[in-house]
């Protein structure tokens, strides 16, 4: 084995480095054609004879030649670096093939590339603490204390983080503001409970929190991340335990977290931790140490799983509110940022059609390659034919193909990660309020991507080539040419290449069909579907104390905050209208849809999801909503009894099918009594675009005297009063711990959040795969103008007109489009099924999208056909004759 | 291995090692045409070893560490002598031919015995 082992490693070695030379080994062997063939003589041989004779015995040089080349070195390596040299002459005469290749390749790996990595960093990639499959998270867990006895269900302990936004928003001002004195940026920073890195299963560099740290009045500290030691510290070890001069306090470091932990919640990048304790003194507000409310943590326990604790909050809470907070979901599945509500991320449907159309966009790109190899190789069979009659090995051509096809990889990987890194360097800005952060995720490219990418490239053109290789490197192919002229390709081959070129046009109707359903879903979303004016509203939220605040004055001043805020509102230049009233989409109002609400009208009970809308008289007009039936709201509805209500028209035709809703009267089962109706309003969505109210009743109420109050502006250009607005109500309520001012756009966009991503996700994809497509057609035109010049040549001869070639050209690809559209539309109209949900305004089989597409793909094959057809047109008949 | 077809013996695969050890072993140093013209003499023509298989056994047996190939000068008649490249048995060269004779012998033995038995 040893001795095995040494001659690989000398053949390897002299791949690269000859310790015999070509010289040195026929010097040898003419010595011994010499030596042979003077024993010949002297037995007697004539000269020439015994040369002759010498020759057959010993053989020839050329084969012993080659033979001691073989043993010297690698054959295989041989082979590939031997036609190294001669690749950039080949690159330059097929330099169409390797450029669409390079391409194609590169455009579908690079975009699967893509998804790989933000699908890595957004599910697949584990967190970076132990066993987390144990980890849950209590999204909606809000008003529960860690120590309260229902967490006791989890029985592997809990742990707590203060929000700073919620599905309320408005908590930023529980955002602790530390500035370290030597560092310039406001640090990300997380308030937490003690147990919370014992719970994650974390060591500390130092020590943790303990419960002396949280009290009241401790000495502030802080545990810093590993990136915050490492880029603002240089790793200093004195750190750990040394005050740092901080704003507003200064604060002891007592440990270090982990390397890579920056948050238990993907989205989530900490500079450091403090205990909950320390907030009131962080936080720009006045709040009391409890007012924090609290994301939970929690383990459960061995053996444990979420259908045990779901059953337990069953058997134990099944009739009390606090049910609805013992809601847990897998840690893993959430994602979380200070400024954005916490995001459950649990799609598994999305993930499935995610990486479908990943695996589609291969698809097609790998079915376009094979259709170039084989249409590439196809044109040099006549070149290959020859050298293999001429001596060359099977070996040796495979290996010059190989040589080949290993360039388009390394090329074409290259390529993929161009287009990667650009993706990546594009997708943060695709981020859409509302949703999953991407800026948040970790979208580097690392190792792993790096080798998907060159392995996905090799297994695409290995999948690609194998048939072209195979095909064209047998001897049978050489025998075809001393039989006669190199024939036509075979029917069989040219179904091959229209297969392949349908079943990407397939692939590319799906991905197109989905982005066009989105995109329409959007534009819907954007335009009708509302119902209220978005482009001219905006919508102020205002909290008006903190809830640490228990003055009995507060509820007065408030009013008092009101009235100012509403003065305020009016005096800002270019506002036309202002009124109370909350934003109709939103996600507080989403929250009070989920249970009907029964209603009784007169001799009859029904519930409905129902929206309530208080605001001023004036907040329908400032809304935009028109009146349709019966009369507006008044100053004097504000007190009147039963109050004065208007109703919107879908609610009015179902509550009063036959007859008119004006004057009637309902009574929905809440606090307010009984409701009169005053007028009817066109319908506008209540709650959300995506699972709106079935209808909305409006009050004159005004402002409740709750915590909260919000106010509707009507604007010519909301875009330019979003500051001048904030600017004033701030100034009107300085005291104010939270000022919000969003436009209706804004609330619209992000109610539309993932319809936003899903098109610019589907259309982006759909680019793409359009583009491997056409290049598909191209080619496949292009190669069957090129392969049947003699053909076309005798047709021409023979009466037929250029037009009648460039039709017969374009009939061979147009037919395997179509075929590939009809199939492509059958599956689109299949898979559409899975996110109907999200199309709002529009059926999944939509015929305005199904049509565009369907054309836009005719017309984009009939073109690219046209180019490939192009040379058709100037085909000379005595010019094709002579090709062969 | 042979140019001629028919009425030579063919060697067993593995046996080439084995002759080109035990010829270098007999003669001392010597050069390729050598070691074949050694073979076909003690074969009495049955074995005649061309150059696309006598050298690259050689060259293979050198990467093994078994042969030590110099150059050197040819002493066989031709005009001024020319320079040949010797091989020689290494160390590691004569243990391999006494494990490959031994190995030879007690296997031509046992086909020996079979052969005699189903005779």
């Amino acid at each position: 084995m040893e001795r095995k082992l040494r001659e690989w490693f000398l053949r390897f070695w002299s791949t690269f480095r000859q310790r015999r030379s070509d010289t040195d080994l026929e010097e040898e062997l003419r010595l011994h054609l010499e030596l042979a063939a003077a024993d010949a003589r002297r037995r007697g041989q004539p000269p020439d004879d015994a040369n002759r004779a010498a020759r057959l015995r010993a053989g020839g040089v050329a084969q012993a030649m080659d033979a001691l080349r073989d043993q010297r070195g690698l054959p295989w390596i041989d082979a590939a670096l031997s036609g190294v040299g001669n690749l950039p002459r080949l690159v330059f005469r097929h330099r169409a093939y390797f450029t669409f290749a390079t391409l194609t390749l590169a455009l579908a790996v690079g975009a699967n590339l893509v998804v790989f990595t933000v699908v890595n960093a957004l599910w697949l990639r584990p967190l970076p603490f132990p066993d987390t499959d144990r980890l849950v998270a209590l999204p909606d867990g809000a008003f529960v204390t860690v120590d309260a006895p229902s967490l006791k269900i989890f029985g592997g302990g809990v742990a707590g983080q203060a929000m700073t936004d919620d599905l309320f928003g408005g908590l930023e001002f529980l955002r602790p503001q530390i500035r370290f004195d030597q560092i310039g940026r406001e640090l990300e920073t997380l308030a937490v409970t003690p147990g919370y890195f014992r719970l994650l299963g974390l060591g500390i560099l130092g020590r943790d929190f303990t419960a002396d740290d949280n009290r009241t009045g401790a000495e502030p500290v802080a545990i810093i991340s590993d990136r915050l030691w490492s880029q603002e510290f240089g790793r200093r070890q004195g750190l750990i335990g040394a005050v740092i001069a901080a704003k507003p306090v200064p604060i002891r470091v007592i440990g270090v977290a982990p390397s890579g932990f920056e948050g238990a919640r993907r989205g989530e990048k900490a500079d450091m931790w403090i205990p909950t304790g320390l907030l009131p003194r962080v936080v720009t507000v006045k709040i009391g140490e409890s007012d924090a409310p609290l994301m939970i943590f929690a383990r459960l326990a061995r053996g444990q799983t979420l259908a045990d604790v779901e059953r337990l909050v069953q058997r134990e809470y099944a009739n009390e509110p606090i049910k609805e907070y013992l809601k847990a979901v897998p840690l893993k599945d959430i994602f979380g940022t200070p400024e954005s509500r916490t995001i459950v991320i649990r799609e598994g449907n999305s993930l499935a059609i995610i990486g479908g159309l990943a695996m589609l966009v291969l698809l097609g790109g790998c079915a376009t390659l094979a259709a170039l190899v084989l249409v590439h190789y196809e044109r040099r069979r006549g070149e290959l034919a020859v050298r293999l009659a001429l001596g060359a090995s099977r070996l040796r051509l495979t290996a010059e193909l190989c040589r080949e096809l290993l360039l388009i990889v390394v090329t074409g990987t290259l390529g993929a990660m161009l287009v990667a890194t650009w993706g990546l360097y594009i997708i943060p800005s695709l981020s859409l309020p509302g949703g999953v952060d991407l800026g948040r995720l970790d979208l580097s490219i690392d190792w792993r991507v790096v080798s998907a990418a060159a392995a996905m490239a090799l297994l695409t053109l290995l999948a690609a080539a194998c048939l072209p290789v195979s095909r064209f490197t047998r001897g049978g192919i050489a025998r075809d040419l001393v039989a006669g002229p190199a024939p036509t390709p075979s029917s069989a081959s040219q179904r091959v290449r229209q297969g392949l070129l349908a079943l990407h046009v397939s692939a590319t109707i799906v991905v197109l069909i989905a982005a066009g359903l989105f995109v329409r879903t959007v534009i819907y979303g954007f335009g009708n579907a509302p119902g209220f004016d978005v482009d001219h509203t905006l919508f102020v939220n205002i909290e008006l104390w903190s809830p640490s605040n228990h003055e009995p004055t507060r509820k007065a001043n408030a009013a008092q905050a009101v009235s100012r805020i509403r003065d305020a509102l009016r005096s800002v230049a270019g506002v036309k209208e202002a009124a109370e009233g909350m934003a109709p989409i939103c996600p507080v109002a989403t929250r009070f849809l989920t249970r009907p609400i029964v209603v009784r009208t007169d001799g009859a009970e029904r519930g409905v999801a129902l929206g309530r809308l208080d605001g001023s008289a004036n907040v329908l007009s400032t809304l935009g909503v028109p009146i349709v039936a019966g009369r507006g709201l008044t100053q004097a509805d504000m007190s009147a009894q039963p109050v004065p209500t208007v109703m919107t028209a879908s609610l009015a035709k179902m509550l009063w099918p036959r007859g008119d809703a004006v004057g009637q009267v309902v009574s929905p089962v809440w606090r307010g009594g009984r409701l009169l109706i005053v007028g009817i309003a066109r319908d506008f969505v209540f709650g959300s675009l995506n699972k709106p109210a079935t209808g909305t009743v409006v009050t004159a109420r005004g402002w409740a005297g709750g915590i909260d109050c919000q106010f509707a502006v009507r604007a010519a250009h909301p875009e330019a009063m979003v500051k001048p607005i904030l600017k004033v109500v701030q100034a009107a309520v300085p005291d104010a711990p939270s000022v919000k001012v969003v436009t209706g756009r804004d609330l619209v966009a992000s109610d539309l959040g993932r319809q936003r991503l899903g098109a610019w996700f589907f259309s982006g994809f759909g680019l793409v795969a359009l583009l491997l497509g056409v290049f598909g057609v191209f080619g496949l035109v292009a190669y069957l103008a090129e392969s049947r010049q003699r053909e076309f040549g005798i047709r021409l001869a023979l009466g037929a007109t250029t037009r009648d070639l460039v039709r017969q050209g374009l009939a061979a690809a147009i037919i395997p489009v179509s075929v590939g559209l009809a199939a492509g539309l059958l599956c689109a109209a299949w898979i559409a099924r899975l996110f109907t949900s999200l199309l709002t305004g529009l059926s999944a089989l939509d015929p305005l999208t199904y049509g565009a597409v369907a054309i836009t793909m005719l017309v984009c094959a009939a073109m690219a056909g046209l180019g490939g057809a192009w040379r058709l047109r100037r085909m000379a008949p005595a010019e094709a004759l002579r090709t062969e | 291995m042979t140019n001629q077809k028919t009425a030579k013996t063919d060697v067993l695969q593995g046996t080439l090692d084995l002759m080109v050890l035990q010829t270098i072993d007999a003669l001392g140093p010597s050069h390729g045409y050598a070691i074949a013209a050694r073979v076909e003499q003690v074969s009495k023509g049955a074995i005649q070893l061309n150059m696309g298989t006598l050298y690259p056994a050689l060259m293979r047996l050198e990467q093994r560490g078994l042969l030590r190939g110099t150059w050197g000068i040819s002493d066989t008649g031709l005009r001024g002598g020319r320079k040949a490249r010797f091989y020689s048995l290494t160390a590691a060269g004569r243990r391999q031919l006494a494990a490959e004779r031994q190995a030879w012998g007690r296997m031509t033995a046992i086909m020996q015995d079979l052969l005699q038995q189903e005779g």
